[in-house]
């Protein structure tokens, strides 16, 4: 017979079979819903699990004699079934070694659901079963796979080596240029600048835009060397680039993440999240492989109680300068991790009895911090040598406020301003302890300033340093000062005795002394020049009108006094020949004020304005940090030569300059050639159209011929006067 | 360069431009009163009276004899160009934005915004310099609907050579061309992504620039509609134009008027910017505005430019003898 369904019937009776006398007596009534075409008839059988994913074997299990099986067997279940529910219908397999009458030391769990066979792949993997035994648990798939692998060993053959890009190749740039890199708009672009020309535009991620794909779309960072450019991208990670043609050098995934920070000799990485539950919302990673090292969260348990939404401090690590620790600060401790391996340094933290700061040294493994007062103990500043954990010196202070450290570049001073209160704690005064720390004992002087100190800087490389001062905390204008921790003898101290010794004129002398004080500038921050001996004060902020002074300390003059509206931000190239001032915006946030002065200028460090550049959204500028190769001794014998390497280098630049030029005009030549050609053929166009355009006019009004041309003359008598030469009687 | 102040607007100047001969300087501004003066000596020759509203463009025939006014009380006035006496009145629906002669002075085109319910409309008058004026009819040749689609508004309006297209700026940054004859656009170019403020020829009508809100202009070919240079600037610009004799452009701009007051006058950008045509590098600024700068002409011989702002004053500038023989700064003969 025909034998066909009713398709109305298929879904609730699919497997069963009708009987012949119902589809007979029902057909008539149904017909119109049944079809006429033939159905597929297949059965909804379940499917076949042909894979063992919900199976793993157990290994490294005590081997037990036949007797123990049993008990062995119910130790294991309760362990597995803790992760998983066991599937009974298997049975779990331990199989005996017939020879031994052992058993061979694994077993076979079968879980109802494969996902719980990985949990227990994962979780009870390396799991310490006895003293003797740690579990290793792998998917059963798995081991079916290690069937396959031949017995003979192969060794497997290294890729092919391929080199690493020349991170270092923009130190050898044959002009000596500096690069900075901007965040302008939805570019990022790195330039090089030389003081003498337009900064030249060196990478602006064309091979990415080629791909569709902007090479940084949100902050960048340059490694603390030079090396690397590093990228944030939003929810992702960070990128970094480096090499000639700036090639993708290493990937760091990080959630949310928000800031990067490389160690000093840029052999680790720090990116940091803002996530304030995060277990990992600070990540240590090494450079070089891209491994995670170790994950932080953003402040150790308990030590930051801020409200949400509140301004939170950075998170609390430093490096140590030449990348053997990273320090992290807690509650009263520090812990001093070492790299590459972030273990806790002899696995204890460094207790402190109370810590509000720590510093590194820029240039030793020493630790410098200051603990507030506590009960009837006063407030410390404390240096300790690392990993010896020798305290090098302690300096108690009382009726402390606050106290603001700061290294000197090379590590051989250290400065705290301390804020501090009379014991009524109605008035607030400042006092300075410098240390000596290069010094045998460390010594530690004292200097006291009556005003507000808004600002204190060292000299880089050098041994002063200079502070902005001013009566009270609100005075619009300030004054500056400038000390010297060394003493220069001069000639009429000469041969007066000092701590009984005998001094002679030019001696340096380890003594602090005033070299200079700038009265009544307007003045916020101050920016030592990189090569020293030259200052800029600038007053920056919303308030203040972006007035730059540029100072010579050694000549004790001012170089110029500038100016650029509403900058935010100043900062020097690392030759200290030029400097940059930019008026920048946030990266988030739509609407900034000044948007109108987006943009940096670069000056010389004469204070000679160089080079303009306006941009309708600006968001960074950052000067290519450059390393320090030349030791001291090295610096001063090319101090001392200068007048040699100045001929050459003249030479080289005019050069330089001559061939630019000719390049330049060569292009605009063409440039200009081209347009001045489309004109004539443009000329030529709009001479063929004569007979039209008199048509329209009436007349031809290119015709000179068309026009009368008279020649007006016209005088105008301004004034007369009339003077009497000589009189007659 | 001392240039002659010229006060006699009470409000912001919308539009300055010289008459084909260069003697007389006509300029428009809110104050509903359409001035004339003399190019070479800066004074008022005369007012046009009798707009009710702001004057948004100007144009003066070939023979100087009839000038165009557009304005925002919803009218195109004619006036005569000697007597100041208004010719003829030629209603629209909506606020007048812009005027313009065709080659020839025969007749001449007007863009009038939306109001109401009535749509933006380009309408072409007929207006014969051999008949009397009072026989203009007020009723246009050609009407060409702006519909309403995206919004888009139109900002200018020029006529291409010889009467061949229509050049109608917008808002969005598009350029349309029109064809006079029968309305249908025969082509669109998009040089920018903000509002075009202006669109001006050169002499010839073979170059045009545009000015815009995204900061920059840009100069086209005129028959070939081919983009050739930009000119980039820090701010909105609002207007520019070719130099006649020499290969400069000047840009008018500044910040938006609403964000004047946040900053100083010394950070305003009012500043009259000269770029090298080719080149596109700027090598020149003119100070002197309070205000961003609204409009911006160089007399046809090249020897003086005006610029109207928005603080309502226009200056007049003479240029220096050291401008005039300044030579380009690429020698002509390779060395």
């Amino acid at each position: 017979f025909d034998f066909f369904f009713p398709s109305l019937l298929i879904g609730r009776h699919s497997l069963s079979p009708l009987p012949f006398q119902y589809m007979t007596n029902m057909s008539d009534p149904l017909e119109e819903y049944m079809s006429d075409t033939e159905l597929e008839y297949t059965v909804n059988k379940p499917k076949l699990n042909e894979t063992f994913s919900n199976t793993v074997v157990l290994s490294n299990l005590p081997k037990v004699p036949a007797s123990k099986v049993e008990k062995l067997t119910s130790v294991l279940k309760k362990l597995a079934s803790k992760v998983g529910v066991i599937d009974d219908e298997v049975p779990f397999l331990m199989p005996l070694n017939e020879a031994e009458g052992k058993s061979h030391g694994f077993a076979f769990i079968t879980y109802k659901e494969s996902s719980d066979a990985s949990r227990c792949a994962e979780a009870l993997n390396s799991y310490q079963f006895d003293k003797s035994h740690k579990l290793s648990v792998v998917p059963y798939d798995k081991v079916r796979g290690f069937s396959k692998v031949s017995d003979t060993y192969v060794s497997p053959t290294p890729p092919p080596y391929k080199p690493q890009p020349d991170t270092n190749a923009w130190m050898r740039d044959p002009g000596q240029r500096d690069a900075f890199c901007i965040r302008q708009g939805h570019e990022t672009e790195v330039h090089w600048a030389d003081g003498l020309r337009d900064p030249v535009l060196d990478y602006d991620g064309k091979r990415e835009k080629e791909q569709g794909i902007q090479w940084c779309s949100y902050k960048m960072e340059w490694s603390s060397k030079g090396s690397y450019l590093a990228t944030i991208v939003p929810s992702k990670g960070v990128i970094i680039w480096g090499g000639k043609d700036y090639e993708k050098l290493g990937r760091f995934g990080h959630a949310d993440v928000e800031h990067v920070s490389f160690s000093p000799c840029e052999g680790f990485l720090m990116t940091t999240s803002n996530k304030i539950d995060a277990k990992d919302a600070v990540k240590i990673h090494d450079v070089k492989t891209g491994k995670l090292i170790r994950a932080f969260p953003l402040y150790p348990a308990d030590s930051f109680k801020g409200e949400p939404g509140e301004e939170r401090p950075p998170p609390p690590f430093l490096w140590s300068y030449n990348d053997e620790y990273i320090a992290r600060m807690g509650e009263g401790l520090i812990s001093i991790y070492e790299l590459p391996s972030m273990k806790l340094l002899d696995k204890k933290s460094l207790l402190t009895d109370g810590i509000s700061e720590f510093q590194w040294s820029p240039a030793d493994n020493i630790l410098a911090y200051w603990a507030p007062e506590k009960g009837n103990s006063p407030a410390q500043v404390n240096l300790i040598e690392v990993p010896s954990r020798k305290r090098l010196r302690q300096k108690n202070l009382f009726q402390v406020s606050k106290v603001n450290m700061s290294w000197q570049d090379e590590g051989r001073f250290l400065g705290c301003k301390v804020l501090r209160h009379t014991k009524t704690k109605k008035t607030v005064y400042n006092n300075f302890e410098l240390f000596r720390v290069h010094e045998e004992g460390i010594p530690v002087e004292m200097l006291d300033v009556k005003d507000a100190v808004f600002n204190f800087r060292w000299e880089p490389r050098g041994t002063r340093f200079a502070m902005v001062h001013a009566e009270n905390k609100s005075a619009t204008r300030a004054n500056v000062s400038f000390y010297d921790m060394s003493k220069v003898v001069k000639k009429e101290e000469a041969g007066t005795k000092k701590k009984g010794k005998k001094i002679i004129e030019g001696q340096v002398l380890p003594e602090l002394n005033l070299v200079t004080t700038l009265n009544d500038r307007q003045c916020s921050s101050l920016f030592w020049s990189p090569a020293g001996s030259v200052i800029v004060m600038a007053s920056l902020g919303d308030s203040s009108s972006g007035s730059l002074e540029f100072f010579d300390v050694d000549q004790c003059e001012t170089l110029a006094v500038r100016e650029h509206y509403r900058a935010t931000d100043v900062s020097w190239d690392p030759s200290g020949r030029m400097m940059a001032t930019s008026v920048t915006q946030p990266l988030t946030g739509s609407f900034y004020k000044f948007q109108m002065d987006n943009g940096y200028m670069l000056w010389s460090f004469q204070g000679k304005q160089l080079y303009q550049q306006a941009y309708e959204n600006f968001f960074q500028f950052k000067w290519r940090p450059r390393p320090t190769l030349l030791s001291r001794e090295k610096r001063e014998e090319v101090v001392s030569n200068l007048k040699k390497y100045e001929r050459e280098f003249d030479k080289a630049d005019k050069e330089r300059a001559r061939a630019l030029y000719k390049e330049e005009t060569r292009e605009k030549r063409q440039l200009r050639k081209a347009f001045r050609d489309r004109m004539a053929d443009l000329r030529a166009i709009y001479k063929d159209e004569r007979k039209e355009r008199v048509e329209l006019n009436g007349y031809d009004s290119d015709d000179d011929n068309n026009y009368v041309v008279k020649t007006f003359e016209t005088e105008n008598i301004l004034d007369t006067k009339d003077t009497i030469i000589e009189s007659w009687p | 360069m001392r240039p002659i102040l010229l006060k006699g607007h009470e409000r912001s100047i919308t539009y300055v431009s010289y008459n084909y001969d260069g003697d007389l300087l006509f300029t428009a501004s809110k104050d509903n009163v359409p001035t004339v003066w003399s190019a070479t000596t800066g004074e008022r020759l005369g007012t046009y009276n009798g707009h009710q509203g702001a004057v948004w463009d100007c144009d003066c025939d070939k023979a100087s004899v009839r000038v165009l006014t557009a304005s925002a009380d919803a009218t195109c006035k004619m006036w005569e160009v000697e007597t100041g006496q208004e010719l003829k009145s030629f209603p629209h629906r909506g606020p007048v934005r812009g005027v313009a002669w065709s080659d020839g002075s025969h007749m001449f085109a007007t863009i009038s915004d939306p109001f109401m319910d009535n749509d933006a409309l380009i309408s072409i008058y007929a207006a014969p310099a051999d008949a009397a004026p009072d026989s203009y009819s007020v009723t246009p040749i050609l009407e060409i609907e702006l519909p309403r689609e995206n919004a888009v508004k139109a900002t200018n309006i020029a006529w291409g050579n010889l009467n061949k297209a229509l050049f109608v700026t917008f808002d969005d940054g598009s350029i349309r061309l029109y064809n006079p004859k029968t309305g249908d656009i025969t082509d669109t170019v998009v040089p920018h992504q903000k509002k075009i403020n202006r669109i001006a020829f050169n002499q010839n009508k073979t170059l045009f620039i545009t000015s815009s809100a995204d900061f920059t202009s840009k100069l086209y070919d005129a028959y070939t509609l081919q983009h050739l240079k930009t000119y980039k600037t820090d701010r909105p610009v609002n207007d520019a134009c070719i130099h006649p004799t020499k290969e400069h452009i000047l840009l008018g701009g500044g910040q938006e008027a609403m964000s004047v007051t946040t900053t100083s006058g010394k950070a305003g950008k009012f500043e009259t910017k000269f770029f090298h045509l080719v080149y596109e590098s700027e090598f020149g600024i003119v100070k002197g505005h309070f205000g961003p700068i609204n409009a911006i002409a160089v007399s046809p011989d090249g020897r003086s430019y005006a610029s109207g702002a928005e603080d309502g004053y226009i200056r007049l500038h003479f240029f220096d003898e050291d401008y005039i023989n300044m030579k380009d700064p690429v020698p002509e003969e390779e060395e």
